[in-house]
């Protein structure tokens, strides 16, 4: 199972922080996610900034960065303003 | 002074609160054209008119508060004034922007700003009705929460008060107008000094636009970009500035445990998600914003102002709390007793330290909350340890130890971005002309991991970064508008396909263009002139004031400013070693495992000294001043 942490607006608009679901990768998640959620769309998800376990998918393999069992996964808007 | 520019009101008042005389400041349409308004117009007043030697807290510091030609005229984001003096914090020039309605009022009244000198005899208000300029006694306001005194103002006009902590010279009390406030570097103990409870402006007058139907165009164009940008438009307005917690919290630059990591396990419970989710009632936001970043939240059964993110994290993670009710009663608390949040908590973090490493036994440690609220109080009526912390962090390590962890700069605590994973805001902080401000440090962390991606380790062309932004806000704050205008700046589609193959080639690049960013700092006129779409600021000044600028000419606005400001800290006594950071940011890796984790701060300084045409002591040299049109002295 890969816990997924939603921050943002994404978070907002899915209406729950989080949830847990089986996914063997980052594009197969997203997949997932977007038939789970009413309020998060595929494209918008493939438009966050997503981390594995803290670290980006941009210095992982991007959205074919494999997923293990227990890995966590926080998907993020970009934000400015402070 | 009259100005056949439009957008201004033409008259600069002069106070002196000593014998209660009122004169107009001199202040000409050169000089409009050479320092535009609000803080770098504040600056030229200062630099003109402060004398060698005086202290902050003496008769003879000035409190100048400014506007911009476009404050008053309907621009979307123009609710803007600025106040200047010399910092009880720093020593050094301390500029403080805010929204609020004061500064509409005040070009209402008929002036573009105020020029406060001397102190009364005893407490006063001023109210200023267009030609009307009254001293009240202000026996009764004294001692009143910011809130109270604004209500016991009364009426519909543009107020600023200070709290009990400003008249009891707390170092980092503000300026409160409505519920905004200027929070940072002191100013509001400056006007406890003068025994100056009060400023109420009011009037009839409005400023004459030199292209009405142009600017009125323009307005509604720039507030429909501003709606549709995703920063302006959707996330400020759905999370308003507390939204950054979480994304800072994974990019290892949330300020924790007085800046000793860059992670908060409980992140979330103290992020803007959890206010939005918990506790918003609604936006809230200055007259003419589109944006409406501020918040009403709910707690405990009251309705208050929210906090924005530097109290978040300044009272959160910092202090490892990770209640979030908690904040929104000091945050509620340290405005109504008149104290910047952000120097109050990281002054409480390094309390903490000390008491932790037994240097200053003082019952404050990380995580206990029962405590402080008391301790505010003590802080704002300077009782028990309370009289102590009223001096902030830079006073405690020289009393008590702990200099390599005083998170400060020049006096000024840091707000809060933890910079070692973050190494160009790192070097703003270090440069800042007011000390460790986020803004005034040109805000390069903005690219470095919030809005975009760029290598936040490397050194290369964070020197060249920050002298743009620096120099662009300076000029956005001068001409009246918020500083959040800028982020139009970043171009939505890099916000919205980050993943994309364009936007990640963007944030590779970047770091590679020094060169042309230097290029573009040291331009200063082009045969043609030079705009962006996404920054209509040049436009909105044309349009307004009938001045003929482009952004390459606001960008020199701007850095005349910047360097006006650094010369106004030379003359009082600022050297290169003082654009510096504890050695807990710049020796102490954040990751033990990777010593790289730090912020380099000798190579950082070296390129952005050279860069801004400064020699080697920091100075700006002969020839940088002649091209911004600084010599000659006062």
């Amino acid at each position: 199972m890969v816990t997924v942490r939603y921050f943002g607006p994404t978070r907002l608009l899915s209406k729950r922080s989080g949830v847990r679901v089986e996914a063997g990768s980052i594009v197969e998640l997203l997949e997932i996610l977007a038939a789970l959620d009413q309020g998060v769309t595929l494209a918008a998800l493939r438009n966050s900034l997503i981390f594995v376990n803290g670290d980006s998918i941009h210095n992982l393999k991007g959205f074919r960065t494999k997923l293990a069992d227990g890995d966590e996964v926080q998907i993020f808007s970009p934000m400015g303003g402070g | 002074m009259a100005t056949e520019f439009g957008g201004y009101m033409g008259k600069v008042l002069k106070i002196n609160l000593s014998d209660r005389s009122v004169s107009e400041y001199p202040w000409t349409d050169r000089d409009r054209e050479m320092y535009l308004g609000g803080k770098i117009m504040a600056a030229k007043i200062l630099f003109d008119s402060l004398a060698s030697g005086v202290r902050p807290f003496a008769p003879e510091n000035l409190l100048v508060v400014t506007t911009g030609p476009l404050t008053g005229t309907g621009a979307p984001m123009s609710s803007r004034f600025n106040i200047s003096t010399l910092s009880p914090q720093t020593g050094l020039i301390a500029s403080s922007n805010c929204g609020g309605d004061f500064g509409l009022h005040l070009k209402r009244a008929g002036y573009d700003g105020l020029v406060i000198t001397g102190k009364s005899p005893g407490p006063v208000w001023i109210e200023i009705w267009e030609d009307e300029i009254k001293f009240n006694d202000a026996g009764d306001l004294w001692g009143k929460t910011t809130q109270a005194a604004q209500a016991m103002l009364g009426g519909k006009n543009g107020k600023i008060v200070i709290g009990p902590a400003g008249e009891n010279l707390v170092k980092y009390a503000g300026v409160f107008s409505n519920e905004r406030t200027a929070g940072r570097a002191g100013a509001g103990a400056v006007m406890g000094s003068k025994n100056l409870k009060a400023v109420v402006a009011g009037g009839s007058r409005r400023p004459l636009l030199a292209d009405e139907s142009a600017a009125r165009k323009l307005f509604k164009e720039w507030s429909a970009m501003l709606r549709a940008h995703p920063i302006t438009g959707e996330q400020l307005p759905r999370l308003g500035t507390a939204g950054l917690v979480s994304i800072m919290n994974v990019r290892k630059i949330l300020a924790t445990r007085n800046f000793r990591h860059g992670q908060f396990n409980d992140f979330e419970m103290v992020s803007g998600e959890m206010l939005a989710e918990k506790h918003l009632i609604k936006n809230r936001g200055c007259t003419t914003c589109p944006v409406q970043c501020g918040r009403r939240v709910e707690v405990r059964g009251k309705n208050v102002k929210g906090p924005e993110l530097e109290t978040l994290v300044l009272l959160g993670s910092n202090i490892e709390n990770n209640s979030l009710e908690r904040i929104l009663e000091w945050n509620w608390l340290l405005d109504e007793l008149g104290m910047d949040t952000i120097s109050a908590g990281g002054t409480i973090a390094f309390a903490m330290e000390l008491n932790e490493k037994g240097l200053w036994k003082n019952g404050l440690e990380f995580g206990r909350t029962d405590n402080l609220a008391g301790i505010f109080e003590d802080i704002a009526y300077r009782r028990g340890i309370g009289a102590d912390l009223a001096e902030g962090s830079r006073y405690l390590s020289e009393k008590y130890g702990g200099k390599d962890f005083a998170i400060h700069s020049k006096g000024l605590e840091l707000s809060a971005y933890e910079p070692r994973r973050a190494v160009g805001q790192g070097l703003g902080y270090a440069v800042s002309n007011r000390g460790g401000c986020h803004l005034n440090a040109g805000y390069v962390v903005l690219l470095e991991g919030l809005s975009m991606s760029i290598n936040p380790q490397t050194t290369r062309a964070k020197a060249e970064m920050n002298i743009l932004f620096q120099n662009l806000m300076e000029a956005a704050s001068a001409a009246g508008i918020c500083l959040f205008s800028l982020y139009d700046f970043i171009f939505p589609f890099l916000l919205r396909r980050p993943n994309s193959l364009l936007s990640r080639l963007v944030n590779k690049s970047m770091t590679y263009l020094g060169p042309s960013l230097h290029v573009i700092n040291r331009l200063k006129r082009s045969p043609l002139p030079v705009n962006l779409p996404q920054l209509p600021h040049p436009e909105a000044v044309r349009h307004v004031t009938g001045m003929k600028v482009d952004l390459l000419a606001l960008k020199t606005i701007g850095e005349r400013g910047f360097n006006l400001e650094r010369l106004i800290n030379i003359q009082r006594g600022l050297t290169a070693d003082q654009d510096s950071l504890p050695k807990r940011l710049t020796e102490e890796p954040q990751d033990p495992n990777d010593p790289g984790t730090v912020v380099p701060l000798g190579k950082l300084k070296k390129d952005y000294y050279q860069a801004r045409g400064w020699d080697s002591g920091g100075r700006p040299t002969e020839k940088t001043l002649r091209g911004l049109g600084l010599t000659g002295g006062k």
